[in-house]
């Protein structure tokens, strides 16, 4: 890609780079692993922009890459670690921010990207673009991990 | 704790990517994977030079001229296995990726990583025979003599079934071995230089 198209890239992902943030800190599992896959996600979404027309916003194309990449380094590194305990679970602690992020990071891959696009203020029409999933199925599910996030929190603050 | 004002506060507040980390992210991969590459390539000149002197030590420890002869060849081909890694890898470690031209470097680069692997898997095919036959014979010659061993029909088929097994099946055990080391960082190079001829 020419030197124009590199700085078009560049300026439009420092712009939306808090996505890959929040994706990567969501699915990866640890610092290492969070930098190298935002790393993977830099790299695929420079791979993958000479496919990106415009006919969706910029930040939902860059959602779509990020969740795609994560989701197949995560099955990657599943792959590598067979036969190792594979179920991690995050303690929450720190701020309500970090407890948030804690309780969505022990969700399941399809519901961290429901609840995540959600609340980054995505309709159910396009979170089913997205994902994968009916619109109709958005809602329900949810609905129910809204139950469970709440659940988790009201749990971890009637221990605390 | 309300859930949607958590998370816009934490959205507010997220890390950004700068621009120069992410001109760093769109080449670093093919650095990354140059450099794993590389280390690989030294570990082949590990693992000979760890099992070259334990072939040379078999050469002490058998006091018949058939296996000697076999173990002389197999330390040989190992020595001269070891000189041939060596000039591959200072090779593989002379390419520059920040060089100009991406492109040349990096089907440079590429031939001379998958060559060193095809000729290897290539000498041993030659060999696997002669390493079964050796260790065959090693574990025979405590019970018999050579020439006893040497005359008898039955320990001769044996032998030769034992390398027509063997033989393709340590073949496939290196391409196997070969493919999980070096095939993920290849695969990546080969996507990285079809991307750039795409671009040209």
């Amino acid at each position: 890609m020419s030197a124009e198209k590199e700085t078009e890239f560049v300026k439009l992902l420092e712009e939306h780079s808090g996505i890959i943030y929040k994706v990567t800190r969501i699915y990866a599992k640890g610092n290492a692993d969070e930098q190298d896959l935002r790393q993977e996600v830099v790299y695929q979404a420079w791979r993958s922009y000479s496919r990106f027309k415009g006919d969706s916003k910029f930040s939902t194309w860059l959602y779509r890459v990020a969740l795609n990449t994560a989701l197949t380094h995560k099955k990657k590194e599943r792959k590598e670690r067979q036969g190792y305990d594979d179920d991690w679970q995050v303690e929450p602690s720190g701020d309500e921010r970090a407890l948030l992020m804690a309780h969505i990071r022990n969700l399941n891959d399809a519901e961290k990207l429901v609840i995540m696009l959600h609340l980054d203020g995505y309709g159910n029409e396009e979170i089913a673009l997205i994902s994968g999933i009916s619109k109709n199925h958005v809602a329900v599910r949810l609905h129910r991990i809204k139950d469970k996030l709440k659940a988790a929190i009201k749990q971890e603050e009637d221990e605390n | 704790m309300k859930i949607e004002d958590t998370w816009k506060s934490l959205s507010e507040n997220e890390e950004r990517l700068s621009g120069a980390e992410i001109r760093a992210g769109l080449h670093l991969k093919s650095e990354d994977a140059v450099r794993k590459l590389n280390k690989r390539m030294a570990w082949k000149i590990g693992f000979t030079l760890l099992f070259t002197p334990l072939y040379i030590a078999a050469l002490f420890f058998v006091d018949s001229w058939l296996p000697q002869l076999l173990f002389a060849i197999i330390t040989v081909a190992h020595l001269v296995g070891l000189v041939f890694f060596i000039q591959r890898y200072r090779k593989a470690k002379s390419f520059d990726m920040g060089t100009a031209d991406v492109k040349s470097t990096l089907e440079a680069y590429l031939d001379n990583i998958k060559s060193t692997i095809r000729q290897e898997e290539m000498a041993g095919l030659a060999l696997y025979p002669i390493a079964a036959a050796s260790g065959f014979f090693l574990s025979l010659l405590e019970k018999l003599s050579l020439e006893e061993a040497l005359a008898d029909t039955s320990i001769l088929i044996t032998l030769l079934i034992l390398v027509i097994v063997i033989t393709p099946l340590s073949h496939w055990a290196a391409r196997w071995m070969n493919r999980k080391t070096f095939k993920k960082y290849l695969d990546l190079l080969e996507d990285r230089l079809a991307q750039i001829k795409e671009d040209d």
